[in-house]
């Protein structure tokens, strides 16, 4: 057993009249290791600092492009209600940076079933999922202060957009739980791995049907209507398209509110997806010569 | 010439180890012509949802962006029945010293990098891309082999030439940094980038796409000639960029080159 649990243990055994407080300082101990990961993952980041970069600004120049496709759509006086070249500016703009926030690699946990590297984080006291989540969000924080400042240049150069304080702490609660749906989406494609020797074409699969559902390639409302109907039973809509709309004021407080409660929806469902999916995998697992 | 029949003979047989090793993957083969048919109809269905509001989007219709979209999956399945493979796995032949394999055969050596092997799986790219480009040619009609048929074989090789070159460049950064691993994701970038025709930006960001970002010498001017809009400069242009750039990258290649330091130094 490690110093941490047997700290936190003790903590909750002996002290039971301070229960609740103990309780809270032995999850924050609990949490410590979790916090490592996050520094190792982002010492990481900034020893592979060149491909971040790079992959940056590929999704920015994505990104650039259907903006400019747009825009010059739009300046030829075709009709692109209900958007407006500014509102196409800060559409792709979000796309670009939601798409840097909330995209989640399965190769990484394939990698590790196939290899058998999986049994390193299996003998340690720590959760695989749990690993996986932290390094994750440590990545993704650095994303968001560069999402920041790229928003501070916008707003230093005119192309200022007034938004309410609380909306605005809808957009990033959103974003968030657009975080969480999609690793957990992606995490359960991951464990797939268990069973296929690749999963990639699984994960091609859904990355593609979300380009179209997302709102990423083009604003939902552009689309067909029988696609935007679809698009409302899918979990895609709720990871980029939802917080734009936040974010630029199309959707009213109830329409936030019901939103919010789908994403809610669609992390328990693929949480509970990829339990189920980790519990049968482990039993699958053969791991030689570790 | 017999120097040629060796090249080929040696890709036939990369070629015929491909198949072998994708053939204990067949599962995954069929589940990626999905995935790849899916990619197509959605593009299509996103310039559907454009050509909706409007006839013509920068002198461009919608058949002629349908041939457009075709040809840039002819271009990844070529890409892939060809050097596509070298983009994923370079970084890890410098990084594990494997370079040592091929610097020694008695063969050129960036011949030998660039086709490790093959990627079967992208050949479904080649039928999904003819089948578009098929339907859009025939809903424009007025082909002509000549006039438009063989100008467009030049620039595809033109074409392919120039994808081929950049990522030589790109990835003869590994010499120097080794954890470079993106390259293979900025060239499949451009690539769906040239399902946009150029035509319809202007000014700076015109030139951009035309020569920073070359999509509109990959994409747009090869499809320009087979859909019969194509100017004469715009095929002196296409041959002597891709000319300059090809020697340009097998200069870098071979500068960098001396960067490599082996597995066992």
């Amino acid at each position: 057993m490690t110093t941490d649990k047997s700290i936190a243990i003790i903590c909750c055994h002996y002290y039971p009249h301070r229960k609740p407080l103990n309780r809270f300082f032995a999850t924050i101990i609990l949490m410590r290791k979790y916090w490592q990961v996050m520094l190792m993952a982002l010492q990481t980041l900034g020893e592979y600092r060149l491909n971040f970069i790079t992959r940056t600004l590929v999704i920015g120049i994505i990104n650039l492009v259907l903006f400019g496709f747009w825009y010059y759509l739009a300046k030829s006086g075709i009709d692109t209600s209900p958007y407006t070249v500014t509102t196409f500016a800060y559409y792709y703009l979000l796309v670009g940076v939601i798409s840097v926030l909330i995209s989640y690699r399965t190769a990484e946990i394939e990698y590790h079933v196939r290899k058998g590297e999986i049994v390193g984080p299996l003998l340690k006291p720590i959760s695989y999922p749990g690993l996986m989540l932290s390094a994750l969000l440590a990545e993704r924080l650095v994303t968001a202060i560069l999402a920041v400042i790229i928003m501070i240049l916008l707003v230093i150069a005119g192309f200022s957009i007034r938004i309410e304080l609380l909306t605005f702490f809808f957009f990033i609660l959103s974003l968030f739980l657009a975080i969480l749906v999609n690793y957990f989406l992606y995490f359960s494609i991951g464990l797939l791995s268990f069973w296929f020797i690749s999963v990639f074409s699984f994960s091609a699969f859904v990355s593609t049907l979300s380009s179209l559902f997302s709102g990423g390639l083009i604003p939902i409302e552009l689309l067909p209507e029988f696609l935007q109907n679809w698009s409302i039973f899918l979990p895609f809509r709720y990871t980029t398209f939802f917080p734009i709309q936040i974010f630029l004021q199309k959707v009213d407080y109830p329409m936030i509110f019901g939103g919010l409660v789908i994403e809610v929806f669609w992390i328990l469902v693929f949480y509970f997806v990829s339990r189920i999916l980790w519990s049968k995998g482990l039993k699958q697992l053969e791991a030689v010569g570790i | 010439m017999k120097r040629v029949l060796t090249y080929l003979k040696v890709y036939l047989r990369i070629f015929a180890a491909s198949i072998m090793m994708v053939s204990t993957y067949n599962v995954d083969f069929l589940f990626w012509t999905v995935v790849h048919a899916l990619e197509l109809v959605i593009t299509i269905v996103f310039f559907n949802a454009i050509f909706l509001r409007t006839p013509v989007v920068g002198e461009w219709n919608i058949y002629q962006v349908i041939v457009l979209v075709g040809y840039i999956n002819l271009l990844m399945g070529f890409g892939g029945l060809t050097f596509f493979p070298m983009m994923y796995e370079f970084k890890d032949v410098v990084r594990k010293g494997e370079l040592d394999w091929k610097i020694t055969k008695p063969i050129d050596v960036q011949f030998l990098v660039s086709f490790p092997w093959i990627d079967v799986w992208d050949f479904v790219f080649i039928p999904q891309g003819l089948l578009a480009m098929g339907y859009g040619l025939s809903r424009l009609g007025g082909f002509h082999f000549i006039n438009h048929g063989l100008p467009f074989v030049v620039l595809t090789a033109c074409s392919m030439v120039i994808i081929y070159s950049l990522a030589t460049m790109g990835l003869s950064l590994v010499f120097r940094y080794v954890r470079l691993e993106t390259v293979d994701h900025l060239i499949w970038t451009m690539l769906h980038l040239g399902k946009y025709p150029v035509s319809v930006f202007k000014g700076i960001s015109y030139f951009i796409l035309m020569f920073i970002i070359p999509i509109g010498l990959i994409a747009t001017v090869p499809v320009k000639a087979i859909v019969g809009l194509l100017e004469g400069k715009d095929l002196l242009i296409s041959l002597v960029f891709a000319a300059s750039l090809f020697f340009l990258s097998r200069k870098i290649f071979f500068s960098n080159l001396r960067y490599y330091t082996s597995a066992s130094s």
